[in-house]
């Protein structure tokens, strides 16, 4: 199984959560993007090179600062001798380390995230494909927000699903001390064309009508709320859905079940939720409030 | 040590209402018995079919009075044997021995009676102590029998009400003399106005039938075997025709039942009342009328149409049962899946996990309403030693069914096996005390 193999080879390496790693493979798998929010210094970096890696992945890595423009991304037409030679971005990469997403400006975000959504771009009228998987993990500190450029709910649409890898434990702190460099003889346990095949197979996986059900309930329940000003959005759900089955085929299973909706639902709806002002001022999150949805709402099993 | 069957003192039970006895009535309760032995999932139904007897005697419809006595009796009796061992369930009794009368209420207190015999006699049993009685011990079930009779006839009847009928136009001649000593002049009587609570207590009287029909049928709600415990488990075909059956005669005899102020030869022109008819107070007591041929075919167009609608709302509970709805399933899902041998593996399955949510919920490990399986396996299989392992098992062959694939028949056999494993385990008291405590 790919995530076993991953997780060994991983292991002891990188401080990483299981459940993260789950995560994360899910949302490749499904074909989304992934938003990490977290202070620096948790490890992001060194979790997305280490990813790559694994994954046999070409990888690279971009620093969002004010000042970059669209073109530093996609890449320039320059000229050479006479000609116009197209130099290609760091965006044509396999997997995408977008660190500080939120301090570029609105207008690269977005040449960013139509990247995202299309899978190629656009330049002097001429179109070229991203490399296949294309794979963005975006990063976000939550706690300095001065000089940056927030991402509108609309945006963080885009990404499937949002993570936090939090601080390690000692245990975990120790090792990472000892180990002077984590990725040093990490080899790739598989390669695209595997990964290709199973975002195929991510699609067979089957989703009875009852766990729709579930998972239109559940949206419904936060729709209802009041602290709730803008809830799920139907391509939100769509992305759970794809998500749960991702992480169905994760565990070896052809079929998802109530926890796959659950996880992803806890994973890709609190950043794409947005809450009116005063339920903020009063306290409320929305990661509160899937939490509570997830506690109030049956999941369809049996009743005894 | 086994405890003393209750035959013998319903035996006797049965001969105090010697009097009442009737052929119907003795092949009913044979009937019953048989029925109980070999058809326990549905036996009440035939609590309907020996009242039809007496259609041999009587015509149309004078029969049907009997017919609605003996099952009314038959069934009080029925749900008797058949909730004996549960105190609370047999405030089912109620409604049948109520709509019965004195001699319902006779029967009921009769057989609690020797229902508290009974129990004395086995709690004697367990403490290892003799059952000492004497022949007088006898006399209490029929003196509570009597008592529960006599409150049904304890004058609660309210005094003679005025019908709320409209005002009509009465002729008298006048007092005084007019131009012609034959002329007769046509003038409202004075009437006094009854104060407006006798109207609403009218209304409420008129009401009081449809009312007791729809607690009928509420009570005959159980009928359709929704709850596990109840002693109808209507699941077959014999059951659902009988209801139609039981449905319609029963619809037949509230349409012929007497009560009303109206006798066929009175005729409108009587609109004028007698000193006799204004004293009576069985012409002022709200009711049915007696029908007469116009009637009779109107309550009994009246019946097919609430058959209808009884037969399609059958027919929809027939359905859902089929789409496998375990909630609904008898009590021991391996005796469940050997007495339905139709059931698809898969229903098997669902049926055996049901099972086994429902015994951890006994033995005090409900599953919350948002907890799926695996969450539910992660937190209750540490608690009870030996349950991760079935509990597992269970959950591994429920999943694929529920949410996935099919199952075949070695699926729904493993999983009976897992739930044989899981039922022992929630059946052993020292294991589940805790869990019982606790959610007590």
């Amino acid at each position: 199984m790919l995530l076993a193999r991953i997780h060994r080879a991983l292991s002891g390496r990188v401080l990483l959560k299981e459940e993260t790693l789950r995560l994360s493979l899910a949302t490749l798998l499904s074909g989304g993007h992934l938003l990490l929010e977290d202070v620096p210094g948790t490890g992001k970096t060194t979790f997305a090179k280490a990813l790559a890696r694994v994954l046999g992945l070409s990888f690279s890595r971009i620093q969002m600062t004010p000042d970059l423009l669209p073109q530093d991304l996609t890449g320039v037409y320059l000229y050479r001798e006479g000609n116009l030679v197209w130099q290609k971005g760091p965006i044509f990469a396999q997997v995408l380390l977008v660190d500080e997403l939120n301090r570029a400006t609105p207008r690269t975000q977005s040449a960013l995230l139509e990247a995202m959504g299309e899978g190629q771009v656009t330049l002097e009228g001429k179109t070229h494909p991203l490399p296949e998987p294309f794979f963005v993990l975006a990063t976000q500190n939550p706690v300095e927000e001065e000089g940056t450029y927030p991402l509108p709910v609309a945006q963080r649409d885009r990404f499937t699903a949002r993570l936090s890898l939090g601080y390690p434990d000692e245990k975990a702190l120790l090792l990472a001390l000892k180990e002077k460099n984590p990725l040093e003889g990490l080899e790739a346990v598989t390669q695209g064309e595997e990964l290709l095949a199973l975002r195929q197979e991510v699609r067979r996986v089957k989703v009875a009508e009852e766990l729709l059900d579930y998972l239109l309930a559940l949206s419904t329940w936060l729709r209802r709320r009041e602290e709730v000003r803008l809830g799920p959005s139907p391509r939100a759900l769509l992305q759970v859905e794809r998500l749960a089955q991702a992480l169905a085929l994760l565990q070896g299973r052809g079929f998802a079940v109530p926890e796959d909706i659950k996880e992803a639902f806890r994973a890709a709806i609190p950043h794409r939720l947005l809450l009116k002002l005063e339920a903020e001022l009063a306290g409320a999150s929305s990661e509160g409030l899937v939490v509570e949805a997830l506690k109030v709402v049956p999941a369809p099993v049996e009743r005894a | 040590m086994r405890p003393v069957p209750l035959t013998p003192f319903l035996g006797l039970g049965l001969l105090a209402l010697l009097p009442l006895w009737t052929p119907p009535l003795a092949v009913g309760v044979f009937l019953l018995h048989l029925a109980k032995r070999f058809y326990g999932g549905a036996f009440l139904w035939g609590a309907f079919l020996p009242g039809l007897l007496h259609a041999l005697a009587s015509p149309f419809p004078s029969w049907l009075q009997g017919w609605a006595l003996t099952s009314g009796l038959l069934l009080l009796y029925g749900l008797f044997l058949a909730t004996k061992a549960r105190p609370l369930s047999s405030l089912f009794l109620l409604p049948p021995a109520l709509w019965l009368g004195p001699l319902g209420l006779f029967l009921l207190g009769l057989l609690h009676g020797f229902s508290l015999l009974e129990e004395a006699h086995r709690r004697a049993q367990e403490r290892g102590e003799p059952f000492r009685t004497s022949a007088s011990t006898l006399w209490v079930p029929r003196i509570l029998g009597l008592l529960l009779a006599g409150l049904a006839f304890l004058p609660l009847r309210l005094p003679a009400l005025p019908l709320p009928t409209p005002p009509s136009l009465s002729l008298q001649a006048s007092p005084e003399t007019g131009p012609g000593p034959k002329e007769v002049v046509a003038y409202p009587t004075p009437e006094e106005k009854p104060p407006p609570w006798v109207a609403f207590l009218n209304r409420a009287l008129a009401l009081a039938e449809p009312l007791a029909l729809l607690l009928i049928l509420l009570a005959l709600w159980p009928l359709l075997g929704r709850g596990e415990r109840l002693p109808y488990r209507g699941v077959h075909l014999l059951p659902l025709l009988l209801a139609l059956l039981v449905a319609g005669l029963f619809l037949l005899y509230l349409g012929t039942l007497g009560g009303g102020e109206s006798a066929p030869e009175s005729t409108p022109s009587a609109s004028v009342p007698t000193p006799s008819q204004e004293n009576s107070p069985q012409e002022a007591l709200p009711g049915p009328r007696r029908l007469r041929e116009a009637g009779l075919a109107l309550a009994g167009l009246s019946a097919l149409f609430t058959l209808g609608l009884l037969f399609l709302f059958l027919f929809l509970v027939w359905r859902y049962r089929e789409r496998g709805r375990p909630g609904t399933t008898p009590k021991e899902g391996v005796q469940a899946s050997q007495a339905l041998p139709e059931a698809l593996p898969q229903d098997r399955v669902r049926r055996a996990y049901f099972q086994a949510l429902k015994a951890l919920k006994r033995a005090g490990l409900p599953r919350q309403a948002s907890e799926g399986p695996l969450e539910y396996l992660e937190r209750v299989s540490p608690l009870l030693p030996g349950l991760r392992e079935p509990l597992w098992g269970l959950t591994g062959l429920y999943l694929p069914v529920r949410y996935g694939g099919k199952a075949g028949e070695e699926e729904a056999e493993r999983a009976e096996a897992f739930l044989k494993d899981i039922l022992r385990l929630c059946s052993s008291p020292a294991s589940t005390e805790p869990f019982r405590a606790g959610s007590s």
